[in-house]
C-alpha cells in the first residue's frame, strides 16, 4: 500500500513493468502471427533439426566419417525400393484371390483362405523370413527334381516371397472390409436394374471397394519397405545390414545406423507424399 | 453410368440372407479345422515331434518375458503417445510441429532400426550411453509405437462429438477441467480396442528384440535350432506359439470390444 510498491503487484495483476514485457510481447507473438503458418512451421523445423544435430555434435557425432560413407549406403537404397516393388507387385494378387476365397459362399475357398489369413496374421514376419528361408530348400529334398529350380532361391527372392505373402493376409483383409464397407443399397439397385450377381460385383462393388480400400493398401506399401530392413538378418545386402556392418567395424554403429535411418525416414516421407497425391487423384474421380 | 438392361426373362441376383451366411461360416470353421488337422499331420510325418515336444518348455518359459517387455513397451507408448497427440491437436507452431515429425520420424524408422540405434548406436556415440538389452527392447518398441498410438488418441479425441465439449463449456468448465472430466474418458473408450490391438502388434514385434541381446521366444528357438541343426522344427514350434498367443489376445480383446460396445447400446 505504502511507497514503493505497486498496488498490482500484490493483486497479481500486472505492474507497469510486466505491462512494458507484456506490450513488448504481443506485439512480438502478433508480428509472428502475420507470418504465414507454413513458414512459421517450416522455421520451427529447421530450428528443431539444428537443436538436435547440434545435441548430437556434442555428444560426438562423427560427421565427416557420415559424409564418408553416405554415398556407398545411398547407392543401396534402389534395392530397397526394388524388393518392396516387387513384394508389393506379388501381395497384390494374392491378396485378391485370398479375398475372393473369404468372401465365397464355399465353406472349403472361406475356410482355407481365413486359416491362411489368420495364421499368417499371427506370426512376426521376421519368424515367416526365416521360416521360408529353411523350409523351402527342405521341401526340395523330399520333394521331386523339377520342383527344387522352384524351391531353392536366392535370399533376395526368399525375401520378396516372404514379404509379398505375409503383407497379402494383411491386404486380403483390406479388401474385404472395403468390400463389405459398399452399401447394401448398391446390390439392389444393380439387382433392380437387372444385373447378374457376378456383373454387379464386377461393375459396381470392387471399384467402389477398391476406392475404399486404396488408402490402407497403400499405407502397406510403406510397411514393406521398413520390412526390408529384415532382409539383412537372411544375407541379403540390403542398406540397414551394410550400415550395421560398416559401423562394427569402425565402432561407429551410431553414425551408419543413423544414416540409415534418415535414408528411410526420406524414403517413406515421400511415399507418404506420393500416395496423398494418388488418393487425392482417385477421390477426385 | 446404367448398367445394360437385362430382358425380363433372365434371374435376378438378391444378396444372400443372413442365415445362409451364418451355415456357411459354420462349414467353414470345420474345413478350417480340418485343415489345419492335415497340415499338423503332415507336420508329424515329416518332423522330429519328440525333440519338438522336448523343447516346448524351454520356449514356453520365455512366454512371460515378451509379455512383460510388450506390456512396459505399450505402457510408455500410451503415455508417449498422449503426449504426442496433444501436441498434434495444439494450435501451436512449437507442439504441433514437434509432435509431427515425431510421429512421422518413428513411423517411418523401422523397428528394427530404431533397436539397433538404442543397443548399439548409442555406446559407441557415447561411453556413457549404456542400456540394458531389456531397457532398449522396451524403449524401441515403445518409441515406434507412441507415433501410431498418437495417431489413434488424436482421432478418438476428435471423434468424441464437439455438442460434449460445447456443453462443457456452457456449465463453465475451464479447459483443463473440460478435457479432464469431459471429453478424455469418451475418448479412451473409443481408444481402447485399437489399443489393445497395438498391444498384439507389439507382442508380435517385440521377435525383433532378441537381435539386441534379449533371451525372448523367437531367439531362444533360433538359437537351439542352429545348435541342433533343427531350424525348421523350432521356426515351427516359435511360430505356433506366436499364433496361439495371439488368437488368445484377439479374443480378449474382441471381448473388451464387445463390453465398450454395451455402454454405448445401453445409453441410446
Amino acid at each position: 500500500m505504502t511507497d514503493g510498491i505497486d498496488r498490482n503487484q500484490e493483486d497479481g495483476l500486472p505492474t507497469a513493468a510486466d505491462s512494458l514485457i507484456l506490450d513488448w510481447f504481443d506485439r512480438l507473438s502478433l508480428a509472428v502471427r502475420r507470418v504465414p503458418r507454413g513458414v512459421r512451421e517450416w522455421t520451427t523445423r529447421l530450428i528443431q533439426l539444428f537443436v538436435v544435430f547440434a545435441f548430437l555434435l556434442q555428444l560426438g557425432l562423427d560427421v565427416p566419417f557420415m559424409l564418408n560413407w553416405s554415398g556407398f549406403l545411398l547407392s543401396l537404397t534402389p534395392l530397397v525400393i526394388l524388393i518392396a516393388l516387387a513384394a508389393l507387385a506379388l501381395a497384390l494378387p494374392v491378396a485378391a484371390a485370398l479375398t475372393l476365397g473369404r468372401l465365397s459362399m464355399n465353406p472349403v475357398a472361406r475356410g482355407s483362405a481365413g486359416l491362411y489369413v489368420s495364421m499368417v496374421r499371427g506370426i512376426p514376419l521376421i519368424v515367416l523370413l526365416f521360416f521360408f528361408f529353411i523350409a523351402l530348400p527342405q521341401l526340395a529334398s523330399v520333394g521331386p527334381d523339377w520342383l527344387h529350380p522352384l524351391t531353392v532361391l536366392s535370399p533376395t527372392v526368399t525375401a520378396i516371397l516372404a514379404i509379398a505373402l505375409f503383407h497379402a493376409a494383411y491386404i486380403s483383409e483390406l479388401f474385404r472390409a472395403g468390400f463389405l464397407s459398399v452399401p447394401i443399397g448398391q446390390w439392389e439397385a444393380a439387382a433392380a436394374i437387372g444385373m447378374s450377381r457376378s456383373e454387379t460385383k464386377r461393375r459396381i462393388i470392387w471399384p467402389q471397394a477398391m476406392k475404399f480400400a486404396l488408402r490402407p493398401v497403400t499405407n502397406h506399401f510403406v510397411m514393406m519397405l521398413k520390412d526390408t530392413a529384415l532382409v539383412g538378418f537372411l544375407g541379403v545386402p540390403i542398406l540397414f545390414q551394410r550400415a550395421e556392418r560398416i559401423g562394427s567395424q569402425n565402432l561407429k554403429m551410431f553414425e551408419t545406423i543413423l544414416i540409415a535411418a534418415l535414408i528411410y525416414w526420406v524414403l517413406t516421407a515421400v511415399s507418404w507424399k506420393l500416395i496423398d497425391l494418388l488418393d487425392r487423384y482417385a477421390h477426385s474421380r | 453410368m446404367i448398367g445394360k438392361l437385362r430382358s425380363a426373362g433372365s434371374a435376378v441376383w438378391v444378396p444372400p440372407r443372413a442365415a445362409d451366411i451364418v451355415s456357411v461360416e459354420r462349414r467353414e470353421k470345420f474345413v478350417a479345422a480340418g485343415l489345419l488337422l492335415g497340415i499338423v499331420t503332415l507336420v508329424v510325418l515329416g518332423l522330429d515331434v519328440p525333440y519338438m515336444v522336448e523343447n516346448v518348455p524351454v520356449l514356453i518359459a520365455t512366454i512371460p518375458l515378451i509379455l512383460l517387455i510388450s506390456f512396459w513397451a505399450i505402457l510408455l507408448a500410451c503415455l508417449l503417445g498422449f503426449v504426442v497427440a496433444l501436441g498434434l491437436l495444439s494450435d501451436r507452431p512449437l507442439c504441433y510441429v514437434s509432435s509431427k515429425s515425431f510421429v512421422s520420424l518413428f513411423q517411418g524408422v523401422p523397428v528394427v532400426v530404431v533397436l539397433f540405434l538404442l543397443y548399439f548406436g548409442l555406446p559407441h556415440l557415447n561411453s556413457t550411453l549404456l542400456l540394458t538389452p531389456i531397457q532398449a527392447g522396451i524403449l524401441g518398441l515403445g518409441f515406434s509405437n507412441a507415433a501410431y498410438l498418437a495417431e489413434v488418441f488424436r482421432s478418438s479425441i476428435l471423434s468424441v462429438p464437439a455438442g460434449q465439449s460445447e456443453a462443457a463449456c456452457a456449465i463453465g468448465m475451464t479447459d483443463t477441467q473440460r478435457m479432464r472430466r469431459v471429453v478424455l474418458p469418451q475418448a479412451g473408450r473409443i481408444a481402447l480396442p485399437p489399443t489393445a490391438n497395438y498391444y498384439i502388434f507389439i507382442l508380435k514385434d517385440s521377435a525383433l528384440v532378441g537381435f539386441v541381446g534379449v533371451a525372448e521366444l523367437f531367439v531362444t528357438a533360433r538359437s537351439i535350432g542352429q545348435r541342433d541343426f533343427q531350424m525348421l522344427e523350432m521356426l515351427i514350434l516359435a511360430g505356433s506359439i506366436y499364433w496361439i498367443i495371439t488368437i488368445a489376445l484377439a479374443s480378449i480383446q474382441k471381448r473388451l470390444e464387445q463390453r465398450m460396445g454395451t455402454a454405448y447400446a445401453r445409453e441410446t
